[in-house]
This record gives structure tokens, sequence and C-alpha cells, in this order.
């Protein structure tokens, strides 16, 4: 007598499953991949966007002195020139995020300076800059139009 | 009265009048703003420039001579007439 192979008709084998620990760890890779990736998208596009407010040389003189008088020099300073200062945003950058944040900080050294000398003129002339700029480059200052109205 | 070596103007003047500003420089415009986007004026040939104040406003007006790095701006208020 003599033994046959008999094959019998079977449900087509699964290949093994990746055990949970491997598989977590291999999704928090490529989500640690995917955070550090997105991180230095946004660092290249905060440095080359539009919406940069850190001074960088423009080629423009007029440009890199205002951001430098907004920003790099001593709030004196920017004080002492505040109509020369404040004459360019109307004028020539509206839109400028660094000139604004000159404008926040003159504002900031307005209120709280009560000595300064020609206090309320600063005051006033600079509530009046911010209350007729760019609705979205100056949207942070107009919460400050109220306290530079009120000084007197 | 207040001014520049390039421009000379009133400190005040009152809501309805003309702010009467002198130019010093070389310059043919004067810009004139009371916080947004300016407006020139054509300096005449004696250096002297009138500004008609905004109807109704009060606060101040800047008056600006030169370009770039060489402006200079006075500051004028404009103010209420007394009742």
């Amino acid at each position: 007598m003599r033994l046959e192979p008999v094959y019998v008709l079977g449900p087509k084998p699964k290949p093994p499953s990746i055990p949970t620990r491997r598989a977590f760890l291999i999704a928090a890779g490529a989500f640690g991949a995917g955070v550090g990736l997105g991180g230095v998208g946004g660092y290249v596009l905060e440095i080359d966007g539009p919406t940069s407010d850190s001074p960088r040389p423009t080629g423009d003189v007029l440009l890199d002195e205002l951001q430098r008088l907004a920003v790099e020099a001593p709030i004196e300073e920017l004080a002492a020139r505040y109509a020369f200062f404040l004459s360019f945003i109307p004028s020539t950058y509206p839109r400028d995020a660094v000139l604004w944040r000159g404008a926040g900080r003159l504002a900031e050294y307005v209120i709280a300076t009560e000595r300064l000398h020609d206090r309320r003129t600063v005051a006033q002339w600079l509530a009046q800059v911010i209350e007729s700029g760019d609705p979205v480059a100056a949207a942070s200052l107009r919460s400050r139009i109220s306290q530079l109205r009120a000084i007197r | 009265m207040q001014g520049t070596n390039k421009l000379r103007g009133p400190s005040a003047v009152v809501q309805g009048a003309t702010i009467e500003v002198e130019v010093l420089s070389q310059d043919k415009t004067v810009e004139v703003s009371t916080g947004g986007p300016p407006t020139s004026y054509p300096v005449g040939p004696d250096g002297k420039v009138s500004i008609p104040t905004p109807p109704g406003f009060t606060g101040f007006v800047s008056v600006s001579v030169g370009h770039d790095l060489n402006r200079q701006v006075i500051l004028v208020e404009i103010v209420a007439p007394s009742p």
C-alpha cells in the first residue's frame, strides 16, 4: 500500500501582522519627522514671509534707517524723532511690520513716561496714525488708542 | 511759530482757518496728513503754502517737506473755536 498526498483547499494565509509595539514606534517616528520638517518649513516662512517683523537689510536706505529707529535705536532716540519716523508709515510703508513694531514701542514709552517732552502731542499724533493705519498691520495697536488719547 | 531749517509754520490754528507755512528749501511741494495717506500742496513762488484745515476736524496735522532721509516735519494742532 502506498500513501498519496492529499491537497485540501484552505483560506489564504495572512501576512504576519506588525506587533503593536513596533507599529507604535513607527508611527511615533513618522510624527516626529513631520513635526521637525514642519518646524523647519515654518521657520523659513517666518524669515522670508511678508509677516516678518525683524529688521534685516532691505537695500532701501530709508527703510533700513526707519527699521533701525523702530527696534534697535534707544527709545529716547525714537521718541525724539517721532514726527519724522511716524510720517513714513502713512505715506510710504503702511504695512511694514517692523515700523509698526516701532510704533508699538513708542506707544508703550509714551504711556509709561509722564515727564516726556511734548508727551501730549506725541500721544495724540500716534493715536491718529494708528487709527488711520492699515486695518491689519495696525490691529494689535488699536487697543492703545484710548490710553494715548487720554494723555492730556 | 515752530519750524526747522526747511519749514516754518504755526503750532496751532483754529478749526476752519488755513495753515500758512513757509518753505525755506527749494522743494516744490509739501505733504499734509491727518494720520492717513498724505495730500500734496504746491509751494507758491514766494515759498508759501496755504493749507485748508479739514472741515470739522480737530487734532494734529503733519506738514512735511523734503524726501527720504531729508524729510522734515512739523505738527500743527487744529483746535475747536472758543464758544
